[in-house]
């Protein structure tokens, strides 16, 4: 029964208009974004260079370099008056009440030495002997100052922030940048090569793109297909079928999924095609599987979340509420991404971002938080259609049935 | 005219204030995620551009929906008064809310100096605005889908963010500081598109 019904609904969304138009929008971003990834694939590090940015940034930021940064920071905020902080990407002016800002300045003598009044004549020193438009404003961490009491210090700036402070150890990691050099350049290109297996950089860089339009695109699909019996007024032919509720919308599920992965698959091939013409002859040893891991391992997890979001709320309201509820989640996990947009920081996005055939150190320092995104998200998902089964079922049964909205019909069978 | 009030009314009672007040919702709730105090010109743009001009596609889309069961439409298009008009009326009626809508969270911003020209940002990210109600217009007219409606102007701004005007030229959204050229293409587009899908859908019915 479930493979009968699963093949029909593969039929059914392989006929609709847009499924093809979620194919199109695949292909043509794919296209946009990565296209032309044959010519611009890594080369090994020259000596002499102009720079080596394609090849990253430096890893080994010490945290001596965290600490003048976030000093520096701190005090120019205390100075002015006024914090910037990025909850969802965009910027929002922070300002702190007079006991903030008194625990502010302590905080500031506490970690540099320097009493708050005389934060002016620091910053006129330095800016004499730096460039103000092209240098930030670094200070020293006073001596014997280690680096768990600086954090210490600065978890409790991040409490008077709130969220999107840049006082964070990871924010302030992934917003200290430093320029390779050209010992710095080979060791990041080794990686790529001997850890990462050529493929697995591009495939992961492949997985950052689509991760965007996976956490959108399905959402349509969905909802028209959910939407249909209703339209063609099917539902009840269809509650009347001797299928139970589980096997009809698992059966959907799956084929919803199926389909949904299928092109996304089909594209993770290009990066590995392009990653073995551009080799050939080299010493170099492809992962030649890296686009299965991370297909799966990266992007169903994303597929299966939005699948599921869609059927829930269409189940649920037999409107097109799930677009909506998953446009304004998508929206809001594109913004929060565009901090850790780098990679290594991959959260509870829903969408982890990794703009980067690069930073393998990153990846596998944020592997488990990833691992346990994604499985967090699959997780949600079977919640989801667990619930949606539920309602179906109620709805079979007539207890939630009315118009398709929920809860209107509240009458007893013996009141109505 | 009474008549024209009369739907407007009916409009605004079964259909529109739904949208409407989702869109204030996102509006008055949005100095919660994003700052509207202090900003620079570069600031108060993006919040415009990607945040604000979001309601469009709320407000424009759904302009078919009433009709979107089939005997509906046949019993409305069997009246006197025109399909088309009813439609214009909605779109007026979406226009309207937008333009107080954006004028009032554009005077708040200010008030909280931040830094932009009130009129021509105003007039870019109105245009904006018709550019991805129009996009939703023609692909819900085109389709009669309501959710291929929602998913054209959704892409485009996906697009946009992913492509940047290196792709898209003219039609880029984003482009208040960069170019502001763009705003006066995108505001013809919405328009043409606008009329285009109610065109379409009235020759449909």
């Amino acid at each position: 029964m479930f493979l009968r019904l699963f093949q029909k609904e593969c039929a059914q969304v392989g006929k609709s208009l847009i499924y093809w138009l979620y194919v199109v929008c695949l292909v043509v971003f794919f296209s946009s974004q990565m296209g032309s990834m044959k010519d611009n694939m890594l080369q090994p590090p020259e000596r002499g260079q102009d720079n080596y940015q394609a090849y990253g940034f430096k890893e080994d930021v010490t945290e001596q370099d965290l600490m003048r940064k976030a000093l520096g920071e701190l005090a120019w905020g205390y100075y002015y008056g006024s914090f910037t902080t990025y909850p969802v990407g965009y910027a929002k002016d922070v300002r702190l009440s007079e006991s903030e800002q008194e625990e502010v300045g302590r905080i500031i003598n506490e970690t540099t030495g320097i009493e708050p009044d005389k934060i002016e004549e620091h910053l006129a020193a330095y800016f004499e002997k730096h460039d103000v438009t092209t240098e930030p404003y670094l200070i020293e961490p006073k001596k014997g100052l280690t680096y768990e009491a600086f954090l210490n210090e600065m978890e409790k700036v991040t409490d008077m922030l709130g969220p999107g402070s840049s006082f964070t150890e990871e924010s302030l990691k992934s917003e200290t940048r430093l320029s390779l050099d050209y010992e710095g350049a080979v060791k990041a290109y080794e990686n790529l090569t001997d850890k990462d297996g050529y493929t697995g950089g591009y495939t992961r860089l492949f997985c950052d793109y689509m991760g965007i339009m996976a956490g959108i695109l399905p959402i349509f699909v969905v909802a028209t297909r959910m939407l249909r019996d209703r339209r063609a007024q099917m539902q009840d032919l269809i509650y009347a079928r001797r299928a139970s509720s589980a096997v009809i919308i698992t059966s959907r599920f799956a084929a919803m999924t199926v389909m949904m992965m299928a092109p996304i698959i089909i594209l993770s091939l290009v990066p590995t095609v392009d990653s073995m013409i551009f080799t050939k002859g080299s010493q170099i040893s492809l992962d030649y599987l890296a686009f299965l891991k991370y297909d799966f391992g990266w992007l169903l997890p994303t597929v299966l979340a939005v699948t599921a979001v869609g059927m829930f709320f269409t189940e649920l309201t037999d409107t097109a509420l799930g677009v909506l509820v998953q446009a304004a989640w998508w929206f809001i996990s594109l913004q929060i991404g565009v901090a850790g947009i780098y990679g290594g920081q991959y959260g509870w996005n829903l969408i982890p971002r990794h703009n980067t055939e690069m930073n393998y150190s990153g990846f596998k320092e944020g592997f488990t938080q990833l691992a346990m995104n994604r499985a967090f998200y699959t997780l949600l998902a079977a919640a989801l259609i667990a619930a949606t089964i539920w309602i179906y079922e109620k709805k079979r049964k007539g207890h939630l049935k009315r118009r398709g909205k929920i809860l209107r019909n509240r009458k007893k069978p013996t009141q109505a | 005219m009474e008549k024209y009030c009369a739907i407007g009314k009916n409009q605004l009672r079964h259909n529109a204030w739904l949208h409407i007040l989702v869109c204030a919702a996102m509006l008055l709730f949005s100095p919660l995620v994003l700052g509207i105090q202090n900003l620079d010109q570069v600031q108060s743009a993006k919040v415009l551009e990607t945040y604000v001009a979001l309601i469009g596609i709320i407000l424009f889309t759904p302009v078919f929906l009433p009709e979107q069961n089939r005997d509906l439409r046949d019993l409305i298009t069997s009246k006197y008064t025109r399909i088309t008009e009813i439609y214009c009326i909605r779109i007026l009626l979406s226009l309207t809310a937008a333009v107080l809508m954006v004028a009032t969270y554009m005077t708040v911003m200010k008030s909280g100096r931040c830094e932009m020209e009130f009129g021509k940002y105003y007039f870019g990210t109105m245009a904006e605005i018709i550019a991805f109600g129009g996009l939703g217009v023609f692909a819900y007219g085109l389709s009669d889908n309501l959710i291929i409606g929602y998913m054209a102007p959704l892409v485009y701004y996906a697009a946009a963010i992913g492509m940047g005007a290196k792709y898209l030229k003219k039609f880029y959204p984003f482009g208040m500081i960069s170019d502001f050229q763009t705003k006066y293409w995108l505001l013809a587009a919405g328009i043409i598109l606008m009329a285009a899908g109610v065109i379409i859908r009235y020759k449909k019915s």
